[in-house]
Formats: C-alpha cells, sequence, structure tokens
C-alpha cells in the first residue's frame, strides 16, 4: 500500500488503480504506441501515476478515475516526447565553446558511479545531448555506443539538460 | 454482441467491425487532437482491448512484473512526493506542463452526445473511401479536408497542402506560426526531408511540385536551425532589389535570382526560406499566410 504523503483512503484508491491498470496492461499498450523513444515507456508510466498522487485531490473528485490516468498519460508522453525537442532549442543557443567555459561540477557528479569520462565528461555530455537530441538517436543506441546502461544515459541526458538551463538562466 | 468482454463501459461495439488500420488510425488522431476534441477515454480503452484481442496471435501478451514495478514506483518516484524541490527539478526535467484540467470535470449530457456523434463521423467517413484506408493509416488524409466541431456545430475545411510540414516541424518543436498556409494553386508535396551538415547545422527540406503540360515547376520550402556557431546561409541573387515586408516584427526578405524568387526568414533559432517560381503578390500572400494572416 502507498503510505507516506496520501491519506489512507486516497492510499487505497491509487493502490488500486496502479494495480488493476498496469495489470490489464492497457496503459502500457498506449504508451509503447506513442512514446517516441520506447526507453521512456516505464518512466512514463511511472510518472503519470506519480502526477497522478501529486494530484490527488483531482484524482479522487473525477467521475472517471481511469479516465483521469489515461488524461495524465497523454500528457505525460506528449512531455517526454518534447524533451528532446527542448534540448535541440537549447543547444542552438548554447554552443560548445560556451558550454565548455561554464559546466561547472556537481554534487551529482561525484555520485555518478557510471562516470566513466574523468575530464572528458564535459564534452562528452554536450556530445551526448547533440545524439539525443539533433540526431534522434535512441537512448538504447546511445548508450550501447558508449557502453553505460540505458538509466545511467537518461540519467546524463536530464542532467546535460539542467545544466543547460543554467548557462542560459545564468544569461538573464 | 461485442467481441470484447463487456466489462461495464458502455457499448463501442460500433468498432468490432472496423478494420485494424483504422483503429490505429482513430488512436493516433485522437492522440494528436486538441483536448476538446478527444475520444471519451473509454473508447480508447475499448479500442486498446479489441486490438489487444486482435493481435494476441501474432503477438504473445508481453509479460510485465507488475509486483516490480510497484516497487520501483514507491523507491524512485513515490519518494518525490516527499520533497518538494526534488519534485519540482523532476518534472522541470520532463518539461512537464500541466493542461487544463476541464477533462476531468463532469462532462455535460449534451457535449458527451457530441463527442460520441463526432467519433462516428468520423469513423463513417473513413469506411466510405474504403480504397484509401491503408493510405489513411499511414498519416496520408486522402480527401485533403479535416473535420472539425464545437459543441454545436460540424464542418469539414480544407487541410493546407503544407500540413504535413506543419507536423514535421512540431516534433521539433517549431512554433505554430512557422509554415505557410497557402501556396499558389496545384502544388502538392513530393517529399519531405531531414539532413545536417557536420555537427552544426540541421535541415528540413520539403518539395512541392506542380505539372503543367510537360513542365514540372518545383518550389521548396526549407529550415536550418543552427548549433551555436554562427554560420549563416548565403542566398544567391540578381541584381533586383530586395522587398522587405514586417509583419507581427518579423522580417521577410524576397529576392529574385534569375527565374526564381527566394523569400527568407528569421525566426529565433532558425532561418526560414522558400524558393521557386512565383510572383512578388504571390510572395507577399505566402508570407501572410505564415503568421496567419
Amino acid at each position: 500500500m502507498l503510505e507516506r504523503k496520501l491519506k489512507p483512503e486516497e492510499n487505497g484508491i491509487v493502490d488500486k488503480l496502479y494495480w488493476k491498470m498496469q495489470k490489464e496492461g492497457a496503459l502500457r499498450r498506449y504508451a509503447n504506441r506513442f512514446v517516441i523513444d520506447k526507453s521512456f515507456v516505464d518512466d512514463v508510466i511511472q510518472t503519470t501515476f506519480l502526477i497522478a498522487c501529486e494530484k490527488i485531490e483531482a484524482l479522487i473528485v473525477s467521475p472517471n478515475r481511469e479516465g483521469y490516468i489515461m488524461f495524465v498519460l497523454k500528457n505525460t508522453i506528449k512531455n517526454f516526447n518534447r524533451v528532446g525537442n527542448k534540448i535541440a532549442q537549447m543547444l542552438s543557443s548554447v554552443s560548445e565553446q560556451e558550454w565548455l567555459e561554464n559546466y561547472l561540477e556537481s554534487k551529482e557528479d561525484e555520485d555518478d558511479l557510471d562516470l566513466l569520462y574523468g575530464d572528458l565528461v564535459k564534452y562528452k555530455e554536450y556530445e551526448l545531448l547533440k545524439e539525443f537530441a539533433v540526431k534522434r538517436r535512441k537512448i538504447a543506441d546511445i548508450a550501447k555506443d558508449l557502453g553505460i546502461s540505458e538509466n545511467a544515459c537518461k540519467l546524463r541526458i536530464f542532467r546535460g539538460k539542467r545544466k543547460l538551463r543554467e548557462i542560459l538562466e545564468s544569461r538573464k | 454482441m461485442s467481441k470484447v468482454e463487456d466489462k461495464g463501459r458502455l457499448d463501442y461495439s460500433k468498432f468490432d467491425n472496423v478494420d485494424t488500420d483504422i483503429l490505429e488510425a482513430l488512436l493516433r488522431a485522437d492522440f494528436d487532437a486538441p483536448e476538446a476534441e478527444q475520444m471519451e477515454p473509454e473508447a480508447i480503452f475499448y479500442i486498446l482491448d479489441l486490438l489487444s484481442e486482435r493481435q494476441k496471435d501474432e503477438e504473445p501478451p508481453e509479460e510485465f512484473d507488475v509486483a516490480a514495478a510497484k516497487a520501483e514506483f514507491y523507491e524512485r518516484y513515490y519518494t518525490l512526493l516527499e520533497d518538494e524541490e526534488k519534485l519540482q527539478a523532476f518534472l522541470d526535467d520532463i518539461g512537464y506542463v500541466e493542461e487544463s484540467k476541464e477533462n476531468v470535470v463532469p462532462i455535460k449530457p449534451w457535449l458527451k452526445r457530441w463527442r460520441r456523434f463526432a467519433s462516428a463521423v468520423a469513423v463513417l467517413l473513413i469506411c466510405l473511401f474504403g480504397g484509401t484506408f491503408t493510405a489513411y493509416a499511414l498519416g496520408y488524409d486522402p480527401i485533403a479536408t479535416i473535420g472539425r466541431w464545437t459543441g454545436d456545430f460540424f464542418w469539414f475545411e480544407d487541410e493546407p497542402v503544407t500540413s504535413e510540414l506543419a507536423d514535421k516541424l512540431a516534433e521539433y518543436g517549431y512554433p505554430e506560426n512557422t509554415v505557410p498556409k497557402w501556396l499558389p494553386a496545384g502544388y502538392t508535396l513530393k517529399s519531405i526531408t531531414e539532413d545536417k551538415y557536420e555537427d552544426y547545422i540541421k535541415y528540413i527540406d520539403a518539395t512541392f511540385v506542380k505539372q503543367t503540360g510537360n513542365k514540372t515547376d518545383a518550389l521548396v520550402i526549407s529550415y536550418t536551425m543552427y548549433l551555436g556557431d554562427n554560420k549563416k546561409a548565403l542566398y544567391e541573387k540578381d541584381d533586383e532589389n530586395v522587398i522587405t515586408y514586417e509583419i507581427k516584427n518579423r522580417v521577410y526578405y524576397v529576392m529574385t535570382n534569375l527565374d526564381n524568387s527566394v523569400i527568407a526568414w528569421q525566426n529565433g533559432n532558425f532561418e526560414g526560406s522558400i524558393t521557386g517560381k512565383f510572383t512578388v503578390e504571390e510572395a507577399e500572400k505566402i508570407i501572410r499566410s505564415i503568421d496567419g494572416e
């Protein structure tokens, strides 16, 4: 049972929905159709339920809770599908030179157990972002080429996106 | 009797005899539709179940460990609810944009009836043109019109010849007011290509052609995205002056190069150009259709 943030009755509702809808598999079949990079399918479904928990009041009052989950799923798929576009837009404003000059090591880097590149990590992350967002390569393929797990690849992409955002915001 | 066991849902048996390709196209159309024009979730679940039933012989159902997924949910996702900062960072990572929640409040009965009608009309429309099922399923609307509706009315609109190009650019996050909605009469889309030059320029080119007797005229709409370097495209021109149009704070340049005309403009991070045989008057009309005039 989900325990922490939700009230007991809310726990019960989400718990039942999660089990039922995951068991029936409709969400997964839908996500498999519309998530552009299939490596994100699991993340999309988990994020859908996370958002449903975060918006628990909207879920509770909905006359059609499974329908609400589908509504959130569609929205989540579109958000994930846009990640590459947003990174591509940011890359068009941040040159590799600026990326190298502004790249700051952070605590996240110390915790990254898949950090294989040492001093070259900042160069490689820019390349990785381009592979994903501009060349539109799939995460599974990029991860295979780099010899890292798909999860590590996704973590690097999102970390890179955050760093791009920081660089752009530092200009304001 | 519905082929999919009724699980207490409304009767959607009208979908039972619809081709698989059509059902897939309906799901795609619904996914791409604005929120107010989407199908009821029950219809989506029904179609998904129907497709799964049909496809189970070709693709055996995937073994999925729900318990493991749930455990992962508690460990990696649910814990974010306890830390507002981490939750917000996660939502920022995925670029979470909260859509309107109007769809989840109780839906007025008359609106529900119109949505069911619109869904049925969409299916009927496709069924009337039996020879074009495959083309439609591949994303091409063979009759070049689309159904639009509000709560009170339903009508057909001619789809711009550039709609596929707009869809392609939408995948890359290009804003809506990017693609001209009007081209001189007779042009049809021949191809859309994507390419890159080294690692700092990405191109999307759409070629439209018009057949006049034995002659074929081509019109090319190009979009170039620059990745942080200052290299810009150069356009060849003849001695004629460059004409400028300023519409909604964007400047469009029209120039000629012997037999061809060129329209060029910049929009944020990308550059657009249209090259072909068109008059200055047609150029202005093309330009005005970019921003919805």
